[in-house]
């Protein structure tokens, strides 16, 4: 099979409101994504939507984008699971042979109340009636791990603090003000434990990655990194055991395959980029992920070894909490791993970075984990 | 939801300068299907009823027709008794739709000896500041539920749960 490259991509950045149509940030963002790759519209072969129809306010969204995303008569597909997901599929269309050229396109451009789209996506007999939403999710599941565990509210707000000061030397973040972990823990209380600052804005913009396979890589100047390895898990729905729930199995089973089909152990990766909607998320992620032990998840933020310029930097970016685009986030975070393999983002040159998308900006029941590995090198 | 029938789609006003608000309110009507209408007959005359797994024996409350485990269908209905346990809980300090006046807080309860979980309101708090709520229950304690004098076969015969006696 072919390995597959990221030939390029873009993205307008993003903000708390955009004055631009989703067809006007798709097609200034795709044309942009389709030059800095080196190929053309005509050499598209396919085009992988990523996005929910409730954030754009209309239904079957993605066909009134056709044109704008230069998809007009080439095979699309729409993709309700995050841009991780999108671009694990589109690897596996480039794998497969079915297309040498795909790009992955998410805008967001309408506003709409998140909270209230993501209590419409939850089941409606038990869940819907009390009210329950993406935020009461995230709720639950710190009010868990705080109540059975040693970390603390100063735990959740240093690390959201940590993504604050990367996100403030991103310009391409939305919330780049460095909130202090002080300035997090004083924010109006939203859920629980969670404060405004330690959960996401709803954010706006748009991002396109182009992939390709590796005879059209060969033909192109340069591409801006490789997807090693790709895996993806989905969880139940139903609220069972909690402490499975804070085991997080959907994003270990994700890392194992991902992990195995780059052919790396978690110590191989230099940074990592997460959609995490809450600093409980991104701590229990070090532990699903291997780079820590279960239980230390705190302790590499207090020594900085997840810090912008720590060995291990997470979300360089400034992560979800900084950045939020509910359709375009997963696409972005992809965009801000390759920065890092080229040093445009981030403090240092990383080789190889780890991508965690997940669906989890509608709330936490059955989500679907991706993990991805960008590396510098072709395997 | 507004009971009120509206336009499905309806434009309020044209902001001149670059945005066009238009809102949904359209009506959905969900079969709730025989294993649901089976668990709201029941509450409505204060039976707790779950479903069992016939292969691995989990019971499951509120009930589903298929053990996601097993992947068989749970079609064994049991009375589970009238307690359960708080295994996550959280306060919402935000006004939401209908919900009531914030703060308030939502549980994820055990019913019984099920293997899955229930969400409820827990009531009866005694708090001065709203910030105690965060840290006034506790995973693992025991909890009941308060019925309503008016019970109409919803998940609201349940009034609400409380903390065990």
């Amino acid at each position: 099979m072919t390995d597959v490259a990221v030939a390029g991509y873009a993205t307008s950045g993003f903000a708390g409101e955009t004055d631009k149509s989703g067809n006007e940030l798709v097609l200034e963002t795709n044309m942009a994504a389709l030059e800095n790759a080196g190929v053309t519209h005509e050499d598209l072969d396919t085009v992988m939507f990523t996005g929910q129809d409730p954030y754009d306010g209309a239904a079957i969204s993605d066909g009134q984008k056709i044109a704008t995303s230069a998809a007009y008569r080439k095979p699309i597909m729409r993709i309700q699971s995050g841009g991780g997901v999108a671009i694990h599929q589109a690897r596996a269309k480039i794998r497969s042979g079915k297309a040498d050229v795909v790009t992955v396109v998410a805008a967001d451009f309408v506003t709409a109340d998140p909270t209230t789209l993501s209590w419409s996506s939850h089941e409606a007999l038990y869940h819907r009636p009390f009210g329950m939403n993406n935020r009461q999710s995230y709720g639950f599941f710190t009010q868990n791990y705080l109540d059975g565990s040693d970390v603390t509210r100063e735990d959740l707000a240093a690390t959201a603090a940590k993504n604050y000061e990367a996100a403030a030397e991103n310009p391409t973040a939305h919330r780049r003000e460095g909130y202090s972990t002080e300035a997090v823990l004083d924010s109006d209380p939203v859920v629980g434990p969670l404060t405004e600052l330690m959960l996401g804005p709803m954010s706006y913009g748009a991002a396109v990655l182009v992939l390709v396979d590796e005879d059209v890589a060969a033909e192109l100047d340069e591409v801006r990194g490789w997807v090693g390895g790709t895996g993806q898990a989905t969880g139940k729905y139903k609220y069972r055991d909690m402490d499975d729930r804070l085991h997080q199995p959907t994003l270990r089973d994700a890392a194992s395959t991902a992990y195995d089909e780059a052919g790396i152990a978690p110590d191989d990766v230099d940074a990592a980029e997460m959609a995490t909607y809450a600093p409980s998320f991104e701590l229990l992620g070090y532990e699903a992920l291997d780079f820590c032990a279960d239980g230390e998840g705190p302790s590499l933020v207090h020594d900085g070894t997840t810090a912008i310029d720590g060995p291990l930097p997470v979300n360089a970016s400034g992560g979800p909490l900084a950045t939020s685009p509910p359709n375009s986030g997963g696409v972005y975070r992809a965009i801000a791993a390759c920065q890092q393999l080229e040093g445009e983002l981030g403090r240092q040159n990383a080789d190889r970075v780890l991508l965690w998308d997940n669906d989890m900006h509608l709330g936490e029941p059955a989500r679907t984990d991706a993990v991805l590995i960008f590396e510098e090198a072709s395997a | 939801m507004d009971t009120e029938l509206d336009e499905s789609v309806s434009t309020e006003e044209v902001n001149p300068e670059y945005k066009y608000p238009f809102h949904w309110d359209l009506d959905f009507s969900l079969n709730i299907g025989e294993v649901n209408r089976r668990f709201f007959d029941e509450l409505e005359e204060k039976r707790i009823m779950g479903t069992r797994c016939p292969e691995c024996g989990d019971v499951f409350v509120p009930p589903q027709s298929v053990c996601v485990e097993c992947y068989t269908k749970a079609d064994e209905w049991v009375e589970v008794e009238q307690k359960g346990i708080l295994e996550s809980y959280t306060v919402c300090f935000f006004e939401f739709r209908k919900m009531p006046e914030p703060p308030y807080v939502t549980g994820v309860i055990r019913v019984g000896d099920s293997a899955t979980c229930m969400m409820h309101f827990i009531e009866e708090i005694e708090y001065d500041d709203p910030m105690e709520l965060v840290d006034k229950l506790e995973k693992g304690q025991a909890v009941e539920p308060v019925w309503a004098d008016d019970r109409d076969g919803d998940i609201f015969d349940m009034d609400h749960w409380r903390l065990a006696e």
